[in-house]
């Protein structure tokens, strides 16, 4: 049976080589866009404007950081299990998360308050 | 034959059947490896099948990022590294060990937040009454859901 494992690893090795592959090509080629990823609605009198968005900036380090740390845990390591997250990276993550969603209801929040008292509702 | 998964079904039953008939060994262990070679190809065509045609664009992946007004989504890229990470993670421990691992729950919690921040932001956005986006350059004047 070890023949089966061994084609089973190198078919899951061409399918998920496959996906990521295709996956990766289109992001660095524009087929999926990722055209304001970085922008947050800034509000401007009446309508929204968008604009970089430092929430949105320290979320994308964060995120890559932490995707980049776990991964490099597997590949280093070793492991026949997957590695224990540190305690303190799933606390930073949170925390960043809390950020970015903070900064946004703010925003949104301050427009609604904005809103109301113009309107006097 | 038109309908090329029951073309692939086919092939993966025949190479079953070849095995199963003419590998030596006892019945058992032939009937072990037909089974195992006949789904190993099986499940490997139905996702290249997927594979080719997404590359191929028959399968449109140009909005896997996007919200519905247009522009990237923060959420949504975040979930897509956290998935290639685990499941690249998961390839390798399994590869490794020829077992199913137990997946412990602070991997589940670090899928669980970013899908939890892409829930939240869409509760945020339906709970606030937005205005019209002002228009830009290059004429996208849509309402952005991104988050």
């Amino acid at each position: 049976m070890k023949s089966v494992a061994t084609l089973a690893y190198w078919e899951g090795l061409i399918l998920l080589g496959g996906f990521f592959g295709i996956i990766f090509w289109k992001l660095l080629t524009g087929g999926i866009s990722l055209n304001g990823l970085l922008d947050g609605d800034r509000w401007e009198g009446s309508v929204i404007s968008t604009s970089l968005s430092p929430g949105r900036v320290q979320l994308l380090m964060f995120t890559i950081s932490s995707a980049l740390y776990y991964l490099l845990q597997v590949i280093h390591h070793n492991p026949s299990s997957f590695p224990k997250v540190p305690d303190a990276l799933v606390a930073v993550l949170g925390g960043s998360q809390a950020v970015y969603l903070g900064g946004k209801a703010q925003g949104l929040l301050s427009y609604r308050f904005k809103d109301t008292s113009k309107t006097g509702e | 034959m038109r309908n090329p998964a029951l073309m692939w079904v086919v092939v993966a039953v025949v190479i079953a059947a070849v095995i199963a008939l003419f590998v030596p060994g006892d019945k058992m262990q032939r009937l072990e490896l037909a089974i195992g070679y006949g789904l190993a190809i099986l499940i490997f065509l139905f996702g290249f099948v997927i594979l080719v045609e997404i590359a191929t664009g028959k399968i449109e992946i140009n909005t896997l990022l996007s919200e519905s007004g247009g522009g990237a989504s923060m959420s949504r890229f975040q979930l897509l590294i956290f998935t290639f990470v685990i499941a690249l993670s998961f390839f390798l421990i399994v590869a490794r060990s020829h077992q199913f691992p137990n997946i412990p729950a602070d991997v589940l919690a670090l899928l669980g937040i970013s899908a939890t921040t892409y829930g939240v932001s869409k509760g945020i956005q339906a709970g606030s009454k937005l205005p019209p986006k002002k228009a830009t350059a290059n004429g996208d004047g849509d309402h952005d859901e991104g988050h």
